[in-house]
This record gives structure tokens, sequence and C-alpha cells, in this order.
């Protein structure tokens, strides 16, 4: 609802909006749940099922399912709703669609709704299954840590007293080497951006 | 004549700070601001100007401090080889970065993100030359002849002397055939092709400009703090310099040291707010992205053209 006073005005402003946001509900989790990182309870078993002579862990699985379910309902939105197919025509041509009767700033605010709710259940799946010991559970930090790849760093850049213990532990090498393969991943990133913006599956 | 008189007491303003402010903490804030204007009024040349969005300004914000760093540190450089070689350095970055120019909009901020992030990981595994996450610590002072700028209040005047230049260049540029080139890009990509721009070589030099600032801005935070790490040019760095060129306005030369100013002293003055602070100062950026979405400087403009007939025929 609050992007929608934003995305008449420019998308440096949505931009700019989203990270004013971000900085908002997590001092105001910051606030309400302090600084600690809080236990997240599994909703399945963590304890491995041993089938077939295969071994299940019915949480990680749980995840898969509900992540799985998730795109199929992302596929039925897209494809069999009017709110989907306005939201798929605002994204080819915003002026044709406009023209064709769709509001297009509700529509864009439709996006950023089922966005933030996606956000919101990534957010619950990934707690339980987070196989950080350190960080294991939900954090007022959680949103920036997983959105900058260079998450030991940022909680070292925190904490100089735990970037010695992680040193202490490994002799520097997460510092050193583990990082790294997140500049290959972004120098990816940008070779996609230059040869194929539309994404791997995308339509051209 | 009004306005040179005024621009002239401005300065003079300016020179005299030092001498009024004898706190060490003001006169450190003070110094901060200069820095960010400079990174301000670069940053606004590509997306204010050129309207590109780049949100990796950190990264060349970054190079240019290593730079000098580096430079000061292990061969002794004096700072008045480090200082352009930093800008220099930060503007080879952004040349050489150029096939990425030619994406627009979102696709060039996801890219420029990603090379800032680049430039930062970079930085911290490539412990022989960086020193890796422990930073450059014992960045020396800068010297010019006898004169050591060791103390913030001596530091002002070399801050106040760069901002100046960069002040003056860019407003210069802005009026020129550059600057009109860049505007078309902003308005119109595609019209601006057909007219016979070279796109690509003009947004290059929007990103060099930018880049360059950013560079001479490093090196002197390098020399000021005497210390670097990289966790000083983080995303969040990059999107901090945004907000000032946002939050000040769009395609402003002077509304890039308002924003500079707000955004570097807003959350020193919200300190006795404590532990809502940052609640407070993102409602208050969320309040001027909506209320003033030209900018601080858009909006004191658009209150002037309102307030002023009004004001005139009271006074008649």
């Amino acid at each position: 609802v609050v992007y929608a006073l934003f995305l008449r005005i420019s998308i440096i402003n949505v931009v700019l909006a989203s990270v004013a946001l971000s900085l908002l509900f997590q001092n105001l989790a910051l606030r309400f749940w302090s600084e600690d990182a809080r236990a997240y309870p599994a909703m399945f078993s963590e304890r491995p099922i041993l089938l077939a002579g295969f071994r299940f862990v019915p949480q990680d699985w749980a995840t898969i399912a509900a992540a799985v379910l998730c795109v199929l309902g992302f596929q039925l939105l897209f494809k069999r709703t009017r709110t989907g197919l306005a939201m798929r025509a605002v994204m080819l041509d915003r002026q044709t669609a406009s023209l064709m009767g769709i509001n297009v700033y509700r529509t864009i605010g439709n996006t950023f709704g089922v966005s933030a709710a996606l956000g919101a259940a990534a957010g619950v799946l990934v707690a339980p299954s987070d196989p950080d010991p350190v960080q294991h559970g939900v954090h007022s930090n959680e949103g920036l840590r997983r959105r900058l790849p260079g998450r030991h760093l940022l909680d070292s850049g925190g904490d100089r007293r735990r970037a010695h213990h992680r040193r202490d532990r490994g002799p520097g090498r997460c510092l050193r080497l583990g990082h790294v393969p997140r500049a290959i991943v972004y120098a990816i990133l940008i070779g996609a951006l230059l040869f194929r913006p539309e994404g791997l599956l995308g339509c051209r | 004549m009004t306005a040179k008189v005024l621009r002239g007491l401005g300065l003079a303003a300016l020179v005299l700070v030092p001498l009024a402010v004898r706190d060490a903490y003001t006169m450190r804030v003070i110094n901060v601001i200069g820095i960010n204007c400079l990174l301000a009024l670069g940053l606004n040349r590509v997306i204010g100007v050129a309207g590109q969005l780049n949100a990796g300004q950190a990264g060349f914000y970054a190079v240019g401090a290593y730079t000098a760093g580096v430079l000061a540190v292990r061969f002794g450089t004096p700072f008045w080889v480090t200082v352009p070689l930093a800008g220099l350095a930060s503007t080879v970055l952004a040349v050489v970065i150029g096939p990425v120019l030619r994406l627009r909009g979102v696709f060039l901020a996801v890219a420029t993100l990603a090379l800032g992030e680049i430039v930062r990981i970079v930085i911290n595994n490539w412990v022989p030359v960086t020193n890796g996450p422990n930073g450059i610590p014992g960045i020396p002072f800068q010297k010019l002849g006898p004169v050591v700028f060791d103390t913030d209040q001596r530091y002002y005047y070399l801050v106040l002397s760069c901002v100046l230049v960069c002040y003056v260049a860019i407003a210069r540029m802005a009026d020129s055939r550059v600057g009109r080139a860049m505007y078309a890009i902003r308005d119109n990509q595609d019209a601006a092709e057909v007219m016979g721009i070279h796109v690509i070589r003009y947004k290059m030099m929007a990103f060099a400009v930018s880049g360059a600032f950013a560079g001479v801005a490093g090196a002197l935070l390098a020399h000021l703090q005497t210390y670097i790490s990289p966790e000083t040019f983080t995303f969040l760095t990059s999107i901090d310099i945004i907000f000032m060129v946002v939050i000040g306005g769009l395609g402003s030369v002077p509304g890039s040291i308002v924003g500079a100013v707000v955004v570097t002293v807003g959350p020193e003055w919200l300190r006795f707010l404590k532990d809502y602070r940052l609640i407070v100062y993102a409602l208050i950026i969320l309040g001027v992205l909506v209320f003033a979405p030209a900018g601080l400087y858009g909006l004191a403009g658009r209150l002037r053209r309102r307030l002023w007939p009004v004001l005139a025929r009271g006074a008649a």
C-alpha cells in the first residue's frame, strides 16, 4: 500500500522508499523483539527418516513442498486470474494496458503486495532450515543478511569479536576464500544482464 | 549584483567556519559533509543529469580510498599525488565498465550494484595489498610543504577547496554541450541517439566524472580518518549517496549540497532519540520522498515561488 504512493513519481524513489521501509521495519523489529536472535521452531520434525535406504528430513521436504506450492500458485495467478493477466499486460506495455482499462498503478501495487507476501513466506520457510548454528533462528537483521551475499563479512563487520573468533576457527579461510565465488556470481549476473536481460527462462 | 554579493558572503562564511567551530566532533562532521558533497555532486551527474541509476557508487569511493591508502602507507606517496591518482583510478574503473552502460534503468542499477559489491569483495579478499577485512591503518596526515593537515580545522580547508573546485566544474558543465547532451539522454535516450548524440560515450563521461569525484572523496576520507576498511563501502553506503542526491533534488547542483548536509547531519541530530533514531530517520526519508519528490531544494524553490508574490503584495 505504501509503495503506491511512490509509483507515480519515479523508479529511483521506489527503490529508495523500499530501502527506507526496510530500515523502518528492521528497526521496529529491533525495538519490539530486541536484537537477540530468536529460536524459530521447526514446523515439522528435523529428525531424519530412513525410507528405502534414503534419509529424509521432513522439515526440508516441507520447505521444498511449500516452495513448489508457491510456484504453482504463481502460475495459476498469472495464467488463470484477471489480476495475473493484468500484471502481465502491464509488464508487456503499460500504456496499452492502460488503454484497455487496466488500472496500471493498482496492478503494480498488487505486484508489490504479492512480492511482500512471498518475502514473508520465504522468511517463515527459511528460518527453521538455516544451517548456520551461530545465526540459527530469526534475527532483526534477517532481511539484510539474506539480501547481501557477503553475509559472514557483514557479520564480522558488525562485531569484531566474532570476526576474530571466526579467524581462530578457520585461519581466516572464510574471509579470504569464501567470498570469491560471490564475486563470480555477481560477474555472471552482470553477464546475464548484458546478454540475456530477460532471464534464462524469460520471453524475448 | 546581489547574487554575487551573497555568494561572496557565503564563501567568506565558509572560510571562517574553523575559526568559529572549536569542537573536534562538529568539525569532523563538517569535514564528512564536505566529502559527502563530492560524492553527491558526482552521483548527481549520473542520476540527475544523465538519468542513469548507479547503485554502486561505493565501489568507486572504495577504489579511491584504497588507492590513496595503499600508495600513502606502502610507498610513502605524498597526498598531492595520491588524491589525483585516486580520482584517476576510479575514473579508469568507470571507463572499464563501459560495456555495462548499454543497460538501462533497473538493469543498470542491478549491474552497478553488483560491480560495487565485486569491488568490496575483491578488497576484502586481496589481503596482500589491501590487508583484507582488517583494513589499512596508519594512513599519514596530509602535508603541503611545512603545513601538516593534522587537525580537522586545518583539514577543512583542503576539503573545502576540493568541494569548491568540483562544484564550479559541475555547475559549468551543466550548461555546456556535454551537459545538454546528458540532459537529452535523460529525457529520451532513443531520441537523443537519433539526434546524433553518442549515448554510450556521454554515459561513460558521466560515470567517469562521477567516478573521479568519488575517488577524490575516498582519498580525502582515507587521509582524514587515517584508517579505512571494506565495511565503510557497503551497498548501504551507495544507497546513502543516492539518498543525498534524491533528497537534495535530482539534477540540481546546490541540491546535492543540501542533500549531503541533510543525510550526514540528520542521523547525528536525531541521536537524542536514542533507539528510535533510525525509525524517525526512515520516516523522515519517506516523508521527503512523498511530499517533496523534487527534493528539498525543489521544495524550497516551489515555496519561494508561491510565497514571494504573497509577501510582495503584503509589503506593498
